[in-house]
């Protein structure tokens, strides 16, 4: 009975967190470039 | 799958005999926390060196604790999916082999005549008990794997002609081809240079050809802690959150890519070595990145099964499905599932640090400071080390016969180690960015305002690391008591090995996905091409050329040293 329930599963809640570490990452190695060049 | 006698008592050690020695690991790093903050103002305490107990950290830590558990796991797993019993001969002389050398490796540190870390690079020189200790903890640890899972997966292939290749075997295969290929470069450094230096037998060695092949032995190493946890993830976390795992193909996938990328990427950690031409540098550079990919296909995989699960549990939205997860459970088998997800918040950070790491220019800002010590806590020190602790805990209940005890600690356990240990990443990078150095007992000389070497600015990130430090610590001893109790608690059911196994989602048959094969013949191929000119230069280039053996006491060769009239070598 879960069946096609389960088929129909798509993880919209996991590319939308996929896609929020993405930006997470990019800021985080963004702003360890910038603090780099400034400092050292 | 019952268990019961020598077989038994196998397994059980190999959980318990390294927790007895992480105790002392554990309480070490505490140590290194407090020394490098001048909260204890000497390099040398209770009678332990500091290199002597960072050597002992690292070394029980990262080698003993993490080979032990990965034996223990990968012995049960295959056990229970292939549902094959072991030979309790094979185990006998893998656990005699395991339990030996880490034994005289232990007597070399403890006696202090092995202050060479756990990278052990010459021209620091051990005691030759140092050397023989870890290569034969290292091929014990292989025992198993040639002469209990290879047959036991060709019998249960006879008996099983058209059955898929399950999922967890393939990771344990797939983790340990890994561990095989890269023993091969580290036990030639072992045995034709650090052993022959160690016994005097030659004069002097070649350090840069020695780092070469550490590296090629030592980047892969992380992916032999971490493959293991990986194999939890997929096929133990989604069954505890009552999900399915999204993808077997995705999950294989990953594994594979893994044994082809994880190995030829040494050299990023050698970036800032003369004598090694930027260009292969680079390459490796690239191939480091190739190599987060299955890291990515992981996190993605992982959060979908995670998702499936809390639907399943009323969850709903983008992003609120995440507060239905069973963070506090101590229902059943679900307290495990804290261990998992303190592990993966640990590791999202520790995924970016090391991608920091790997970028070539960044490399060069970050080496060698404290930036790295926190890399590594949140990676083999968060995901490996939570994931090991909940799943050793996990096996011990279930063959000793018991329940859990104190789960209430037990679940609070992983939450604390998260938050001490984030604090002491965010520390340990801050500090970084100022130029804090890793492998320094600071307290003594930079964080001392009474010292000339005093750097201000290190003071107050150095003091916020040894807090954080110290939550992890109690967190650490939180575990104990529920480890301790469950170890001495009355067995109330038969001793059994089981672990909850998640069924799959996707589960469409991949012929290639299940054939180790090919992707090890691509693997070989790229570590030959990525390795034999940087092998060949380590050989022919470098600043020095050769040098004689040190030790951490004297700046002059241990020969000269030895030699004076008065043997007795100053501390
Ligand atoms: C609460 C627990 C822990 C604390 C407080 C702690 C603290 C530290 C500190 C301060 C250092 C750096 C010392 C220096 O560079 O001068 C260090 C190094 C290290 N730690 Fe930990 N640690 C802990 C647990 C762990 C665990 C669980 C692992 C691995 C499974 C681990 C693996 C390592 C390794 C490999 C090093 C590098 C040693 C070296 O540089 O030779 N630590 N630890
Ligand atoms: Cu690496």
């Amino acid at each position: 009975m879960h069946e096609t329930e389960e088929t129909r599963f798509v993880p919209k809640g996991a590319v939308a967190f996929f896609i929020a570490m993405l930006i997470l990452y990019a800021v985080i190695w963004l702003a360890t470039y910038m603090v780099m060049v400034v400092w050292r | 799958m019952s268990i019961r006698g020598g077989l038994r008592f196998i397994l059980l050690s190999e959980i318990v005999f390294p927790f007895v020695l992480l105790i002392l690991g554990v309480t070490l790093g505490l140590l290194q926390v407090l020394q490098r903050a001048g909260i204890i103002k000497s390099t040398s305490y209770l009678g332990i060196e500091y290199y002597q107990g960072l050597t002992l950290h690292g070394t029980i830590n990262a080698i003993v604790f993490t080979t032990f558990i990965i034996v223990a796991f990968s012995n049960a797993m295959v056990m229970f999916s292939l549902k094959r019993s072991l030979k309790p001969g094979v185990q006998w002389v893998s656990w005699l082999l395991m339990v030996g050398g880490t034994l005289m490796a232990a007597y070399a540190m403890l006696t202090g005549k092995a202050n060479v870390l756990y990278t052990f690079y010459p021209p620091l020189i051990a005691h030759w008990t140092f050397y023989v200790g870890v290569v034969l903890l290292v091929v014990g640890s292989l025992v198993p794997f040639f002469f209990d899972w290879i047959p036991n997966y060709i019998a249960w292939r006879r008996e099983n002609p058209t059955g898929r290749f399950p999922l967890p075997v393939l990771g344990v295969f797939v983790t340990f081809i890994l561990w095989f290929i890269i023993v091969i470069p580290v036990s030639i450094e072992i045995l034709f240079q650090l052993l022959p230096l160690s016994l005097g037998w030659v004069e002097e060695i070649n350090p840069l050809l020695a780092r070469t092949l550490f590296w090629f032995f030592g980047h892969p190493l992380v992916y032999f802690w971490l493959l293991p946890a990986y194999i939890m993830l997929y096929s133990i976390l989604p069954k505890l959150v009552g999900g399915k795992l999204y993808s077997d193909p995705a999950a294989r996938l990953a594994l594979l890519l893994f044994l082809v990328f994880s190995v030829p990427v040494g050299l990023h950690h050698q970036y800032t070595e003369g004598g090694l031409s930027a260009g292969w540098k680079l390459w490796h550079a690239f191939l480091t990145f190739m190599v987060a990919l299955p890291s990515f296909i992981t996190a993605f995989t992982v959060a979908a099964s995670l998702e499936h699960g809390a639907r399943q549990r009323g969850g709903k939205g983008l992003f609120a499905w995440w507060a239905k997860l069973p963070y506090f459970s101590r229902e059943g088998d679900q307290w495990l599932f804290s261990y998992f997800i303190a592990g993966l918040l640990l590791f999202l950070f520790g995924g970016i640090t090391g991608i920091v790491n790997a970028s070539y220019n960044l490399n060069l800002a970050v080496h060698n400071t404290s930036w790295v010590v926190g890399h590594f806590h949140t990676t083999v020190g968060g995901l490996v080390t939570l994931a090991f602790l909940g799943i050793s805990l996990y096996m011990m209940a279930k063959l000793r016969g018991v329940e859990v005890k104190a789960k209430g600690l037990a679940v609070a356990a992983p939450y604390l180690w998260l938050i001490g240990m984030m604090v002491f990443e965010v520390a340990m990078s801050v500090a970084a960015f100022y130029g804090f150095p890793r492998r320094t007992a600071a307290g003594a000389s930079y964080i001392d305002p009474a010292s000339p070497l005093y750097h201000p600015e290190w003071y107050f990130w150095a003091h916020l690391s040894a807090g954080g430090g110290a939550i992890a610590v109690l967190g650490f001893v939180a575990y104990l008591v529920s480890f301790l109790g469950t170890l001495f608690a009355r067995p109330v059911r038969e001793p059994v090995v089981e672990f909850p196994m998640a069924e799959a989602l996707h589960d469409e048959p991949v012929p290639l996905l299940s054939n180790l094969r090919p992707w090890l013949t691509v693997s070989i191929l790229l570590i030959a091409f990525s390795y034999t000119y940087p092998i060949y230069e380590s050989m022919t280039k470098g600043i020095t050329a050769k040098s004689p053996a040190y030790n951490d006491r004297l700046p002059v060769p241990l020969k000269q040293t030895q030699t004076e009239a008065s043997a007795e070598i100053p501390r």
